[in-house]
């Protein structure tokens, strides 16, 4: 987690001498991180835009993806003045900005639509499937972190371990060719490709067919939300053994058993608490993760999100298209960095304070 | 395996639908995987490294623009740059290995910064500075050998994900043209072939990208026992 900087506005600072009291204080400091952390995001948005918008021209007049080979000089002119590229960066670079904050990044090549209007059509698909990936990587990897760390040393705890090295090794997208291999192919337990819709029934308000679809809708999710989700994962269940490992050895946890509590609750409520924390750090980072993940998985299993969308961009050099997917799942990447970081200081004051 | 009429092993595992050895494809794409990879870490590693102790080492206003630097590409999924880049500059080894490098400075550097503030202040770095060394022979003859321990150790985990995204970036179809032989690129061919019953082509490749990274993951394992202690159990 990037440290929040040091200098930022005092807020309400002529009242601070009026009224002292540490509860005032503790609010001050809170806003004090609050804001910094959101000029900060703000930077990184910026900072995004900029570097999307000079990729675009970092290979020569992009006038040429639009045009097709055989055109004229003539055409070629046309069609520059038509886009604008003809006039100076930086004027090009605000309007680019200008138009993203319209939501408009200009047209896509191969749908001849705006190109933010195809990317948020299928983003309800993609976050079903992270959500869903996000889920897996921490409701197992917590009880197979506390299990290895109860049983340090043994052959449990190096089974777990060893598990958890392969699942950080093998590459996502070979893991999900694996599994409609085996799975999907040899065994037809599981769909091999293909998608029910739940959250976009449900954002249009039609809560009965987002229900009725809700178990079909699971089938089809299970292999590619796992596919994502093993390697963060494997590293949440190393995470978790190493700081639960931490934790146990803690006075408090001494205390707790010296109390007579059952090994349970020390384990489940005084050490779980506080070894989790590091995890907890970690989930927005792991959104990036598994957004990153997203683009081969949904092509591997052909689920039609924003990575197929991405890839296939990719293969017909549609650029509007590819730049529109990086900055939406940039904004949301940072988006929700921001609202964890701003979670984990209300939960933590020590991330304020520092 | 493919015999031929004598019983003769000719491939020992298959070929693909062009009929290419399987086998030699395999062996050849270990080439840009492991060049990729050790090529990447490295220009990773030395443009952190010495970004890093730059900061670490003059602090102010430096040190602020450089960690700023940082924060601003952590908060970014690297492999969405990664995609933006080669399908504008398009796919090659170059610009894989280019990207790639850029994509790990940060880690490097903010173990370098960290450990060099923490060395700077020791004798022995004051004793070379009364002998009149210069700023920089300071940083990377004095201070650099014993900092390296940790980033060697990093950059043994850090070549098996590099060698984990050039998979995926192949598989994408943005790695290296098509004709060169690649793990993640045969992946992207084995999947049309899955429902004709190639289910080698799929398999192996998965295999050799699985065991390389395996094996630099357990390489970082035990450098980091071996070298420094004290990081043991610290991921």
């Amino acid at each position: 987690m990037p440290p929040p900087p040091a200098a930022a506005p005092g807020i309400g600072a002529a009242s601070a001498g009026r009224r002292a009291d540490t509860s005032y204080l503790a609010e001050h400091l809170m806003w004090q991180y609050v804001i910094s952390r959101v000029v900060q995001a703000g930077i990184v948005i910026v900072a995004v835009t900029l570097i999307t918008f000079l990729t675009l021209h970092m290979g020569g007049d992009p006038t040429y993806l639009y045009v097709s080979d055989r055109a004229s000089d003539e055409e070629i002119q046309l069609v520059r003045e038509r886009l604008g590229f003809d006039r100076p960066l930086h004027v090009q670079y605000l309007s680019f900005l200008g138009g993203l904050v319209q939501g408009d990044t200009g047209r896509s090549l191969t749908y001849r639509t705006p190109a933010m209007n195809v990317v948020i059509e299928r983003l309800p698909a993609t976050i079903e499937l992270t959500v869903m990936a996000m889920l897996i990587a921490v409701v197992f990897a917590i009880p197979l972190g506390v299990i290895a760390a109860l049983n340090r040393g043994t052959a449990v705890d190096g089974g777990i371990m060893a598990m958890a090295m392969f699942g950080q090794s093998i590459p996502s997208f070979w893991l999900g060719i694996m599994l409609i291999l085996f799975v999907g192919l040899g065994l037809s337990w599981l769909p091999i490709s293909g998608h029910v819709p739940v959250l976009e029934p449900l954002l249009k308000g039609d809560f009965e067919r987002a229900w009725t679809n809700l178990p079909n809708a699971l089938r089809y999710l299970i292999m590619p939300a796992f596919t994502i989700s093993l390697f963060s994962m494997s590293r949440n269940a190393r995470l978790v053994r190493s700081s639960m490992l931490e934790v146990l050895s803690q006075d408090y946890v001494r205390t707790a058993r010296s109390k007579g509590l059952r090994e349970w609750n020390v384990v489940m409520r005084h050490a779980l608490r506080n070894a989790w924390m590091p995890v907890v750090t970690m989930l927005g980072l792991e959104f990036g993760f598994l957004l990153s993940g997203v683009v081969v998985v949904e092509t591997v299993f052909s689920w039609p999100g924003v990575g197929r969308l991405v890839f296939n961009a990719i293969n017909q050099r549609d650029v509007p298209l590819v730049q529109s997917a990086v900055v939406m799942f940039a904004g949301v990447f940072v988006l929700l960095n921001l609202i964890v970081d701003l979670l984990y200081a209300r939960l933590d004051p020590r991330v304020r304070l520092s | 395996m493919v015999a031929d009429r004598e019983g003769v092993v000719q491939h020992y595992l298959g070929t693909d639908a062009l009929g290419r050895d399987v086998y030699s494809r395999l062996i050849y794409g270990a080439r840009v995987s492991l060049l990729v990879g050790f090529t990447a870490v490295f220009i990773g590693g030395a443009l952190g490294v010495v970004l890093g102790m730059t900061g670490g080492y003059l602090g102010g206003r430096v040190d602020a623009l450089i960690m700023r630097l940082a924060d601003i590409q952590l908060a970014f999924p690297f492999i969405l740059l990664a995609i933006m880049f080669l399908v504008v500059l398009g796919s090659g080894v170059l610009n894989l290995v280019l990207i790639l490098g850029i994509g790990q400075w940060v880690t490097y550097a903010r173990i370098a910064r960290a450990q060099t503030m923490s060395q700077r202040e020791k004798e022995y770095v004051e004793a070379a500075l009364a002998l009149g060394a210069s700023g920089a022979s300071v940083l990377f003859k004095t201070i650099l050998p014993n900092i390296l321990a940790p980033l060697i150790v990093i950059a043994s985990f850090n070549v098996a994900s590099v060698i984990l995204a050039e998979a995926a970036l192949s598989f994408l179809g943005l790695g290296v043209p098509p004709t060169v032989p690649t793990w993640g690129g045969m992946l992207a061919e084995s999947r049309d072939q899955l429902l004709a019953g190639r289910w080698w082509l799929a398999v192996y490749p998965g295999v050799a990208i699985m065991l390389t990274v395996l094996s630099f993951n357990i390489l970082g394992d035990w450098l980091r026992d071996f070298l420094d202690p004290r990081l043991r159990g610290a991921d």
